[in-house]
């Protein structure tokens, strides 16, 4: 195998792989990429960790096509600091390769590309489109709540499901709080796969790795499920992710019924604000902060043993009882960072019942709900 | 004051009705009233009580129901164990700012070794008086103080002038400051010895610095040396930091050795029963769970985690260790294993509230009423059933599934 190419194309594919790589595992192979090019000057570049595999192809001077693998981590970081504009390489004797760039030569240790774990191929997957700022907030306002419990597998991945008619949703929760996006998807005629009526539980790693490594100024991903995967496709990267096998819990149950009148309209870059004054008071290990609701006020206070008292108010647009409960603090704040708009409604029902969070003014069709519980005190 | 030399300055420091201070500061409508911090329902008892209530024959540890009846006026309040919690560490921290060796008793009680201070701090009445002082400016609550040259003759005389007092029996004194007291105010002496002492026609702890001390030990074994060395004032028992309570933990090493994660399992399930029930009864919850295991080797491996919340069952805990268990390479030949709950919580921390039930909710409550069970009818009344993958020896050492 021959290859020449542009750094910065090699520099930036080798970017994507970076996640994936796993530097800690038994299999060493594993912290490799897999280098293929064609005699139709494609160049493909894979990495995996077993459970995330990522493959981008790019354009390049084939001399001679063929397959190397290398470590990922070493490669990308002598091509990030070449100075040459182009980039050559080189299979030599004994899986070995030679990087050669302007003035710099660089010799790395390979392995047998034979023993690289199968490369997945997405063509027969059936892909259907959906804008990328979509995707991206669904992950956004999902991710941030998904467990790291081990001790339940089946929350450590966030609900990917059908919602109705051309809807499609994105759910989280690690059992304190829960987070929910659904939005509607332009199937083009297309069926949505069948698996995706009862949903797939895609793990946290591989969402993370999305949103990393997908081009956010390209208007479009596309997604799809093979086997137990689901694959995602964004310009010349295609990601597949191994869902969680399990059954996400039925959470339609514990989401209160909302009530309109009992939502408080609260300006949401103050809340945040106050909230994060406020919890300079709260206890360390806890993180309690109280919030209460009476006419026109939102009353944010802390106490902790240790440090002392503070409270403040905040203006609301709220006409309905007095009601106040103990939170997590960082639960409200993570909802508060993620959403839009200028402001949001806290609608709580009461001391120990659940919250829910709406964000107002989401982007078309779109709408999603947080529910936080709150501590018992 | 004439210039004595103390050969050991010993304070003992005990915050006046702390609990019950502690609400009324924090809840000045309170004051003048007769309160009680205890615990409610049929069988709670009094944590603490007023000096107003205490006027009425309510004492620390009584019966709920009996200290309503002695004083049906009183205001009772629920305890707030954490607040507690946090004022007692504060006024510790206090403690220290004065010597290094503080020996905390409980949270409102402790010896303070103030030995070789006299010539940087003053003499100890002094002392005291400061002592007093910053601990009121610091958490508003008063406190009395008993020197002396012995645990024993501190204790003694921090009770001597309550509230907010200063007792000082100074060094050669001890056996005067002592002689009127009743013999029953010695720690230990219960109303066996008691009535013992009492039969000898001892009546005070001066009736027993004059008996002689052959007849004591001849009648009373050890029990009558001691006695007779309190009553002269004679206590050489060390002041003795002592570090808070951080870890609660369990391990065994095996009759045999063992490998494997069921086997892991196997060994570590009594040992999560017993740690849980350990946490239950200190009223604590583990933030941490860690896992130990020693291989045959003598190499050391742990692993540790923390739980979604705090926990103090053991299908909770047990659910921890196993994705601990999961994670480790347990093939070798492991001759030790081990569990231990750490960053321990008061239990009445506030708690997360939970959107879905646990998968151990279950179980949180089943150990509740083995406690209740336990706690009635004494330790092993009751007992879990085999369960799966828990072997246990059946008669003739067959195995029992």
């Amino acid at each position: 195998m021959k290859i020449t190419l542009d750094t910065s194309t090699l520099s930036r594919e080798l970017f994507k792989l970076q996640g994936v790589v796993n530097s800690k595992g038994t299999m060493p192979i594993l912290q490799n990429a897999l280098i293929e090019a064609s005699d139709s000057g494609e160049l493909t570049l894979h990495a995996t960790d077993l459970d995330v595999s990522v493959t981008t192809t790019s354009e390049c001077e084939v001399s001679q096509p063929g397959r190397i693998t290398v470590r990922a981590r070493d490669l990308y970081d002598v091509v990030k600091n070449l100075k040459g504009e182009r980039v050559t390489l080189e299979k030599e004797d004994n899986q070995w390769m030679r990087l050669t760039s302007d003035t710099v030569r660089v010799r790395f240790v390979g392995m047998n590309p034979d023993e690289f774990p199968q490369v997945q191929r997405a063509d027969e997957v059936q892909f259907v489109p959906l804008p990328t700022d979509r995707f991206m907030r669904m992950i956004d306002r999902t991710i941030f709540s998904i467990s790291t419990d081990e001790g339940r597998p089946n929350l450590t991945g966030a609900l990917f499901k059908k919602a109705g008619a051309d809807r499609i949703s994105m759910v989280s929760t690690d059992g304190h709080r829960l987070s929910m996006i659904s939005a509607p998807v332009d199937a083009e005629g297309k069926q949505l796969p069948s698996e995706l009526e009862d949903g797939v539980i895609i793990p946290r790693k591989g969402l993370a790795e999305l949103r990393r490594t997908v081009d956010l100024t390209a208007p479009e991903i596309s997604f799809g499920l093979r086997g137990n995967n689901v694959v995602v496709r964004h310009e010349n990267t295609t990601m597949f992710v191994r869902v969680i096998d399990g059954n996400f819990p039925n959470f339609d149950q514990v989401i209160p019924e909302s009530k309109k009148e009992r939502m408080a309209y609260v300006d949401r870059a103050t809340l945040i604000d106050r909230i994060k004054f406020v919890s300079l008071f709260s206890n360390t290990k806890t993180h309690n902060v109280r919030i209460e609701l009476e006419e026109a006020t939102c009353t944010i206070s802390a106490q902790d043993p240790d440090k002392g008292e503070c409270e403040e108010k905040v203006q609301a647009a709220y006409d309905s009882e007095t009601v106040q409960a103990g939170y997590n603090y960082r639960y409200v704040l993570d909802v508060l960072n993620v959403i839009g708009g200028e402001q949001v409604a806290l609608e709580l029902v009461d001391t120990l019942s659940p919250t829910l969070i709406h964000e107002l003014d989401s982007e078309e069709g779109e709408r999603s709900l947080f529910i936080v519980m709150p501590m018992r005190i | 004051m004439s210039e004595q030399k103390w050969p050991r300055a010993i304070f003992h420091v005990d915050m006046d009705a702390f609990f019950a201070a502690i609400e009324v500061r924090d809840d000045p409508s309170l004051a003048g009233l007769p309160l009680i911090v205890g615990g409610g329902g049929a069988r709670g008892v009094v944590a603490t009580s007023s000096y107003e209530a205490r006027k009425f024959g309510v004492f620390s540890a009584m019966p709920m129901f009996q200290a309503r009846k002695r004083c049906p006026q009183a205001i009772v309040r629920p305890p707030r164990m954490s607040v507690y919690a946090g004022v007692s560490r504060r006024v510790m921290q206090i403690f220290e700012d004065y010597s290094p060796v503080v020996e905390p008793v409980s949270l409102d009680e402790a010896w303070i070794d103030m030995s070789g201070t006299e010539s940087l701090l003053g003499a100890p009445e002094g002392i005291a008086r400061r002592l007093q002082r910053d601990v009121f400016e610091a958490v508003r609550l008063t406190c009395s103080i008993g020197v002396a040259t012995s645990r024993f003759v501190s204790k003694i005389a921090s009770d001597m002038n309550k509230p907010n007092g200063v007792t000082v029996c100074p060094p050669g004194g001890e056996a005067a400051f002592l002689a009127p007291l009743p013999l029953e105010r010695i720690a230990g002496v219960g109303p066996g010895a008691a009535g013992a002492l009492h039969a000898l026609n001892l009546k005070t702890i001066g009736d027993i610095a004059a008996y002689p001390e052959e007849v004591l030990v001849a009648r009373l074994g050890d029990q009558g040396r001691r006695l007779a060395g309190l009553s002269r004032g004679e206590d050489p028992r060390p002041i003795v930091r002592s570090r808070t309570r951080r870890s609660l933990g369990a391990e065994t090493t095996l009759s045999a050795n063992i490998s494997g994660a069921d086997e892991v399992r196997r060994a570590l399930r009594p040992l999560v029963e017993d740690i849980a029930r350990g946490l239950r009864s200190k009223g604590l919850r583990a933030g941490g769970v860690t896992l130990k295991v020693k291989f045959a080797d003598f190499k050391l491996m742990t692993r540790a985690m923390k739980p979604a919340a705090p926990v103090d069952d053991s299908a909770a805990l047990f659910v921890a260790l196993d994705a601990l268990i999961g994670r480790a390479d347990l093939r070798h030949p492991i001759r030790l294993v081990g569990a231990s709950a750490t960053d321990l919580r008061a239990a009445d921390e506030p708690v997360q509230g939970s959107l879905l039930a646990a998968p151990t909710a279950k179980n949180e409550k089943l150990e509740r009423a083995l406690d209740a069970v336990e706690q009635r009818f004494g330790r092993d009344s009751i007992r879990r059933g085999p369960q799966p993958g828990y072997r246990r020896t059946g008669p003739g050492g067959a195995d029992v599934e």
